[in-house]
């Protein structure tokens, strides 16, 4: 009997309690716009920030307000079909993005100079005498870029170079903020031709410290300017309209700066020194086919004016012809498919 | 009786290792690479080209603005290329090199004048033509600090003549041997300034030093010699100015805000020089020192001169070296190669044996609070250096990290190892980062 009151007189409580916040459930409610739910339900949930929101249900709320659908990099395409689908709007189609690490200088290739000893952050690093790598661009490999990545997308050859693993990416491009030395830009995904060098040096400097920087040379800006542009000592790739993975740009790359997916997947290149010694045999067999190519048409142009030359001779009358059209420089050519 | 400054440490000095070796003068070397960035500011611009002839003395690089200072040549010869080159800070940095053409030529200089037939303006006119910049290790451009602002009246010039990073002597060899050049340079930035006061203040570790300034100074009116206690950091200009006047410089101010300007003993003897000749800095007494050296020395080197040469000078290396740092051993910076040119502020070259380096392990604070007593700025290194650690930035602005000196002073006492100075490096570039987005971000709302 004693134990049945407190019981009663609990449950009793709970009752009222439980009737009141009903009530208060009713008729104290905030009207809230249903689609907002509905955005942060087919968000990506990853709350990285890369929208400038503080989390998902931050930009859900500014879509209903009227942001920007396209904002999402993590969600893609299909987030932007499913948020235009839910407000109404027009889908619009992104390009979808993933962060690269533009420097291939691991230790085996770009030395250090100095042993540094401190606290083990790039950011702590550079403060020391600009780093301790004898490049004062490359990639420190400290990891202040792991550190922000919340889907560990980053990962470390054995030589102390950071990479991103394109397929754990969610574009967050937080690591693009971290990096001391601005090596990580965000590229559209399906894109396989990059330049892996930073250095703002000149050629003469960076060839010293790094065998695999650009050393500005113009060879693929000149090939296609559209796609590659050179600006203050390197070479940077245009990913913007008009421009397209040139197939021989790593043909003709001297140092090997330019990565061309299509050949060597990221860990062989960045770690297999047989990728390079297999590029560089490439590359011969290209520039040799190459200049057979245009001695032919050299050939055939003499050839050609020759012939024309017999022909002015023959009739005498005519005033001379004008030189033969100049060489045109020898298109591109599909990559051999030596790649493993 | 002599006077200090609350905190500081007592490193061992090691200051005998070059004290009694007389200033010598190093042969110009074959090769220069003048760097155009030497000073505190924005660095000169280059107005000389490739193949052009320069005789010493000739200006290479003009100031860029107000807080910059003239380079001048340091040889006669062909300039054979202006591009990057390794700066003893560790980046790389525009510089201008000059092949020698063995003469060693003056070019035409400005006439001889003397100190008292000079106006102050006519002085400082000439310290900035002359590219005379700060010589204790910071490389403030000096008519900089000569040009206080009409509302800031100085009524007293100090001469820092503590000399108290262990280990270098040049200073002291200076005052020594050469007195009454450091004095008259001396008598004339008072004269620019219109102090009252001028104080030479040495620490109590140069007796000779202190009779030799003494002596020159025994005609000369409102100018006193102080003695200071031997302590470091007893030359920084904060702590000097407390242990001689009793006056504190305010929070984020500079010297002339308590009526104050501090010049360096070398930088005196460059004034002179510029002052009296017309001569433009392109030299300057540098300590060559250390375990690591054979026969220590304090020689006069020229701007540009490659490190090795100074090394050379002093008999090479003794054994493996373990550390090349240009500067004292609180404050010098390392460099990895002594191909490496000097610039104005380099005043000792310290070469340090393997067995003197620390690890680099450390470990957590123990909370013995010996960094506390040695801080000479009586701010918490302790709970500074922890929250450094785990990037909490506000709480660092609210300990006043940016009071900071950078002295080292916290890192010598620590029994922990910790690199309290690197750490509080980091934390201000990281405040400076975050109120510069901050910035940012509010002009973007005001749009």
């Amino acid at each position: 009997m004693s134990l049945l009151v407190p019981i009663l007189v609990l449950s009793g409580l709970g009752a009222a309690m439980g009737v009141g916040l009903a009530v208060a459930a009713k008729f104290l409610s905030v009207a809230e716009d249903p689609r907002v739910e509905a955005l942060v339900d087919i968000l990506p949930g990853a709350n990285c920030g890369a929208c400038g929101y503080p989390g998902c249900s931050g930009y859900a709320k500014g879509l209903v307000a009227g942001e920007d659908v396209t904002l999402c990099s993590p969600g893609g395409n299909a987030t932007v079909k499913d948020i235009a689908a839910i407000l109404g709007v027009e889908a619009v189609t992104v390009v979808e993005k993933v962060a690269l690490v533009k420097c291939a200088g691991g230790r085996n290739v770009a030395p250090d100079r100095s042993l540094y000893v401190g606290p083990q952050t790039c950011r702590a690093a550079v403060l020391v005498g600009f780093g301790n790598k004898e490049c004062r661009w490359g990639c420190i490999g400290l990891g202040d870029c792991a550190e922000v990545c919340e889907d560990d997308a980053v990962e470390f050859t054995a030589d102390g170079l950071a990479y991103v693993v394109a397929d754990a990416c969610i574009a967050c491009a937080r690591c693009v903020k971290a990096c001391p030395r601005d090596l990580i830009e965000m590229v559209p995904k399906d894109r396989k031709v990059h330049v892996l060098c930073s250095s703002h040096d000149p050629g003469k400097i960076t060839k010293n410290v790094c065998q695999v920087g650009c050393i500005a040379c113009k060879l693929c800006s000149r090939r296609d300017g559209k796609s590659f542009v050179i600006e203050d000592n390197n070479a940077t790739v245009l990913y913007g309209e008009g421009s397209r993975d040139v197939p021989t740009a790593a043909l003709i790359c001297t140092p090997g700066a330019v990565w061309d997916a299509n050949m060597y997947d990221q860990v062989t290149w960045l770690t297999d020194p047989e990728a390079r010694v297999h590029l560089k045999e490439q590359q011969a067999e290209f520039k040799a086919a190459e200049r057979a190519e245009r001695a032919a048409k050299k050939k055939k142009a003499a050839e050609a004016k020759k012939a024309k030359e017999a022909a002015a001779d023959k009739a005498e009358a005519e005033p001379a012809v004008g030189k033969p059209e100049k060489t045109e420089e020898a298109p591109d050519q599909e990559p051999e498919k030596g790649a493993e | 009786m002599s006077v200090s400054f609350r905190g500081g440490i007592h490193p061992r000095y090691a200051k005998e290792l070059a004290s009694d070796a007389a200033i010598e003068h190093l042969p110009p070397p074959d090769r220069a690479i003048v760097h155009l960035s030497q000073h505190i500011g924005a660095p000169a611009t280059a107005v000389v080209k490739k193949k052009q002839e320069v005789k010493k003395g000739d200006v290479v690089g003009e100031a860029a603005g107000f807080v910059s200072v003239p380079v001048h040549a340091p040889i006669s010869g062909k300039v054979t290329d202006v591009g990057l080159y390794p700066h003893p800070f560790g980046s790389m940095q525009e510089a201008v090199v000059i092949e020698s053409d063995g003469k060693d030529q003056w070019t035409d200089l400005p006439p001889k004048a003397q100190p008292d037939s000079l106006s102050g303006e006519e002085i400082k006119d000439r310290i900035r033509n002359a590219g005379i910049v700060g010589l204790g290790g910071a490389a403030f451009p000096t008519h900089v600090k000569l040009s206080p602002p009409p509302a800031k009246h100085i009524d007293t010039v100090l001469l820092n003549a503590a000399e108290c990073e262990p280990y270098l002597t040049a200073d002291d060899r200076l005052m020594r041997e050469e007195p009454r050049r450091v004095v008259s340079g001396f008598q004339a930035l008072q004269k620019v300034l219109g102090a009252a006061n001028a104080v030479i203040c040495i620490e109590e570790n140069k007796p000779e030093a202190i009779g030799a300034i003494e002596k020159a100074v025994s005609k000369a009116k409102g100018v006193r010699v102080a003695t200071l206690h031997v302590k470091y950091p007893q030359g920084g200009e904060k702590q000097l100015i407390d242990a001689v006047l009793s006056r504190e410089v305010p929070t984020g101010g500079l010297p002339m805000d308590c009526g104050v300007v501090v010049q360096n003993v070398a930088t005196c003897a460059a004034v002179d020089d510029a002052v009296r000749f017309g001569k433009p800095l392109i030299s300057r007494v540098t300590t060559v020192t250390g375990e690591g050296v054979a026969n220590p020395v304090n020689v006069v080197g020229r701007m540009g001169t490659p490190v090795q040469t100074f090394i050379d000078a002093a008999g090479g290396f003794q054994g493996t070296p373990g550390r090349v740092i240009l500067g004292g051993p609180m404050m010098g910076g390392a460099i990895h190669k002594t191909d490496i040119p000097v610039i104005k502020s380099t005043g000792g070259v310290l070469v340090l044996t393997p067995e003197q380096l620390p690890s680099g392990d450390f470990e957590s604070c123990i909370r013995c609070g010996r960094c506390v007593r040695a801080c000479p700025i009586h701010l918490c290194p302790n709970e500074m250096g922890n929250y450094a650690e785990v990037e909490m930035w506000e709480e660092l602005e609210g300990l006043d990290v940016n009071d900071c000196i950078e002295c080292g002073c916290c890192a010598y006492s620590c029994p922990a190892n910790r690199p309290l100075v690197q750490l509080f490096r980091y934390a201000k570039l990281w405040i400076r980062q975050n109120q510069a987005r901050a910035k940012t971000a509010e002009s973007k709302d005001e749009k």
